[in-house]
């Protein structure tokens, strides 16, 4: 008798928990399944997480909960409200259409967009990172009737969005590559200077790794574009006019065999440590340096307030200020070449075709992120580096509490971009392999090279 | 009346008849999972061979039928046939501790539950902790444990007795030794429940013949544990070397290949070929070499094992 009871009360248990999945996967259906025509409430926001106006038609959009414009949802809450203020602008010119927002996990985003992009089933407008930009040509729309003033642009923002005459990207904000340093250790080993070419470095650096117990340089292996200024400053050019990669010839050849001997070198006389080839995440460089480990180290430029200034604010057994003695300048070059920076940032781009008017609608909706006043305001909440010169230029726009922005406006005259072409993505993990196979001791610096230029070509004749 | 009757006993008899001859066919029973093997198996199976004749990219609409390009590319890659001996070193290290470590398991867990013992049962959860945990969560756990500073837990640990630290994943012969190492922790527990299994349905009758015949501890494992053992083993090898060769998520979590392409392995290569540079038909090739790398072994443990009997 107990046995069945027993075996009654198990079924039961089973029973409920059987209906209450269905219940909740029919309940998540019905959640997904309200597209078109759903009626939004007269007091619901104009703007919310998931839907940006109020209209009854539809409109689709792809975004990182990094630009979502509800602060208790958003990765980056100071700039939520800048975000709101310019959907609530494009909501009210546009009472006819919502977006319906996704947020894709990041990690399979770029490639779910592409294939649904080659299927021919793409969201209306999405996010992209301004490196996807090359993947997705031939399937964004120009937005040249939509976006004034092209040539406000920064140089690096029309190479990269433009082709053959058409704007296809909005690119709504920028960041560049520097160098931070400890400015007291630096007081003691260089007469408080930062090391500016790549020999000052070396020696600067073994002084410090000699007498600090720190180490005295890092770099962020997981990023070409943190290191490919290394390339470019020894006069090196990824591809022709043509998009055809012309490492192979002698002088890019040359300067990226200088490029992975002065990262060997580094290595080889302890100014950085060989564990730089096992990190991968970019905040773990200003982790160790706020830790008091690191002396230099290359990063972005709003790690200074997102990775070095609010950490150690937010910490109550470090003074608020000790992050001062973090400061930025170029990242070193040749003692021959020139200074560089990778630049990079997020574009914004659609898909729509047509000239109806919900493809007008969208590209309005994506327009807006390059807008002067839309860019200065979110720019400056979210401590980002605008792509448009006039909104440097004006501080009604832009007038950042961000330290060092002057400073990153000037190394941004020395910015490059990544080259707008597919061949890049092979070019920059061919690099990070190249450089990492030196810096562990696989391979020499000139065998890396010829590896690479080998591989770039083969990949490049393959596609 | 009576015809009525006669009528249902003939179609009655002419149903348990049919009953009767479906029994005897096994196509019809296995009819349905045919049809899902076909669809899902298969079908996919097919698609990625045509697809590796081909020059198919995420990239660019259209495909060309290339021939045997592909893999004429693969084969006169040098990069490829060292990702070829990191993927062999990998899977055999990872196929001989797997077996072994899962045998002393299982045969000291079987010890265990044989005199008694406590704690088997919490032995057992636990090395199933390891197997149930999916293998991306593994390789970052692994991850973080190695880092290469005062942050590393193990680094620490070593710290504090004077060694160190340790370049576990910057080391490209150390990285490949922890890839072995995680993938060893956590697939050891699905050897040991195989093993465990097999252990049970051998006859304790023969380990009383042995004894009386005066055969030590080491002699009954040899010729009456092993030998009873052998199907067991067969499969598991089988299985462990699969999952060894087509191992991904915790390597691509653990070190991305690197340094370099240290621990670059041919599931990697694959992924990185179809959904990074976005050539399916390369990601495609890759894909049938290692197909084919699979039924090759599956070949030669058949052949080794000598289970032709018993399957």
């Amino acid at each position: 008798m107990k046995q069945s009871e027993r075996r009654t009360s198990r079924r039961t248990v089973l029973s409920a928990v059987g209906a209450g999945v269905l219940g909740g996967l029919a309940g998540c259906q019905g959640q997904s399944g309200g597209g078109g025509g759903e009626q939004i409430s007269e007091s619901a926001p104009l703007v919310a997480h998931k839907r940006f106006g109020k209209g009854d038609t539809p409109l689709t959009y792809q975004t990182s909960t990094f630009y979502t414009p509800i602060e208790s949802q958003s990765d980056q809450p100071a700039a939520a409200p800048a975000l709101k203020t310019q959907h609530r602008e494009w909501a009210e010119n546009h009472p006819d259409y919502r977006i319906d927002v996704k947020y894709p996990a990041f990690g399979q985003w770029k490639n779910n967009l592409l294939t649904s992009a080659a299927e021919g089933n793409p969201p209306d407008g999405s996010t992209l990172d301004s490196k996807w930009v090359a993947d997705f040509y031939q399937y964004l729309e120009p937005l040249n009737d939509y976006v004034d003033d092209i040539d406000d642009f920064f140089p690096f923002v029309r190479e990269t969005a433009v082709r053959d005459g058409d704007l296809l990207a909005a690119w709504k904000y920028t960041g560049c590559r520097c160098l931070y340093y400890r400015q007291d250790i630096l007081d003691t080993y260089n007469d408080g200077d930062p090391p500016t070419t790549w020999d000052e470095l070396l020696t600067v650096g073994q002084d410090i790794a000699a007498n600090e117990d720190m180490e005295a340089f890092m770099i962020p292996l997981s990023s070409a574009l943190a290191n490919l200024p290394y390339y470019w400053s020894a006069g090196g050019e990824l591809l022709d006019e043509a998009g055809a990669p012309v490492l192979g010839d002698e002088q890019n050849r040359q300067a990226l065999t200088s490029a992975l001997q002065f990262v060997g070198e580094l290595v080889d006389t302890g100014v950085t440590p060989q564990r730089v080839a096992s990190i991968e995440e970019i905040e773990v460089l200003p982790r160790e340096g706020r830790a008091g480990n690191l002396a230099m180290f290359v990063g972005n430029n709003d790690q200074i307030e997102r990775n070095i200034k609010n950490p150690i604010e937010a910490d109550d057994e470090v003074p608020d200020d000790r992050w001062e003695r973090w400061r930025v300048a170029k990242i070193p070059r040749p003692a021959d070449g020139k200074h560089t920076t990778g630049v990079g940032g997020w574009t914004e781009g659609t898909f729509r075709q047509g000239d109806s008017d919900g493809a007008t609608a969208m590209k309005e909706f994506i327009a807006k992120f390059v807008e002067p006043e839309s860019m200065g305001r979110y720019c400056e909440a979210a401590a980002l580096l605008p792509t448009r010169e006039s909104v440097f230029d004006d501080s009604d726009l832009y007038d950042p509490d961000t330290p060092y922005q002057n400073q990153f406006r000037e190394f941004l005259q020395d910015g490059v971009a990544r080259p707008a072409r597919p061949i890049y993505s092979t070019i920059a993990s061919e690099y990070l392999v190249a450089i990492e196979n030196v810096v562990t001791g696989q391979s020499e610096p000139g065998e890396a090279a010829d590896t690479m230029i080998t591989n770039v070509e083969d990949e490049y004749e393959a596609s | 009346m009576a015809t009525a009757d006669s009528t249902t006993e003939q179609v009655l008899t002419r149903v348990r008849a049919t009953w009767r001859r479906l029994l005897e066919q096994p196509l019809v029973w296995l009819a349905p999972t045919l049809v899902l093997l076909a669809v899902f198996q298969l079908y996919p199976m097919l698609e990625a061979v045509l697809m590796s004749f081909t020059d198919e990219s995420l990239v660019r609409p259209g495909a060309e039928f290339v021939g045997i390009q592909q893999y004429a590319r693969l084969a006169t890659d040098p990069e490829f046939w060292e990702m070829l001996r990191v993927t062999a070193v990998y899977a055999f290290s990872s196929v001989v501790l797997h077996v072994l470590l899962g045998l002393v398991l299982a045969l000291a867990i079987d010890y265990g539950v044989r005199r008694g013992l406590r704690g088997h049962l919490t032995t057992r959860v636990s090395v199933l902790l390891a197997w149930i945990v999916p293998g991306i969560i593994i390789g970052l756990v692994w991850k973080v444990m190695l880092v290469e500073s005062q942050f590393g837990a193990i680094n620490h640990f070593l710290g504090l007795v004077g060694v160190g630290p340790v370049p576990f994943r910057s080391d490209p012969t150390l990285a490949l030794a922890s890839t072995i190492a995680a993938g060893t922790w956590r697939g050891t527990a699905f050897s040991m429940i195989m093993i465990y299994g097999g252990l049970q349905r051998v006859p304790t009758r023969l380990y009383e013949a042995a004894r009386v015949d005066g055969a030590g501890r080491w002699h009954r494992f040899r010729h009456v544990t092993l030998p009873q053992l052998k199907s067991v083993l067969f499969v598991t090898t089988v299985l462990v070397t699969i999952y060894a060769l087509n191992t991904f998520d915790l390597i691509f979590a653990l070190t991305g290949g690197g340094p370099g392409r240290a621990t670059q392995v041919l599931a990697l290569f694959m992924y990185q070929e179809a959904f990074q540079d976005y050539a399916l038909g390369r990601g495609a090739a890759i894909a049938v070499v290692m197909l084919a790398a699979n039924l090759l072994l599956t070949g030669v443990y058949l052949y080794a094992f000598d289970i032709s009997e018993e399957v």
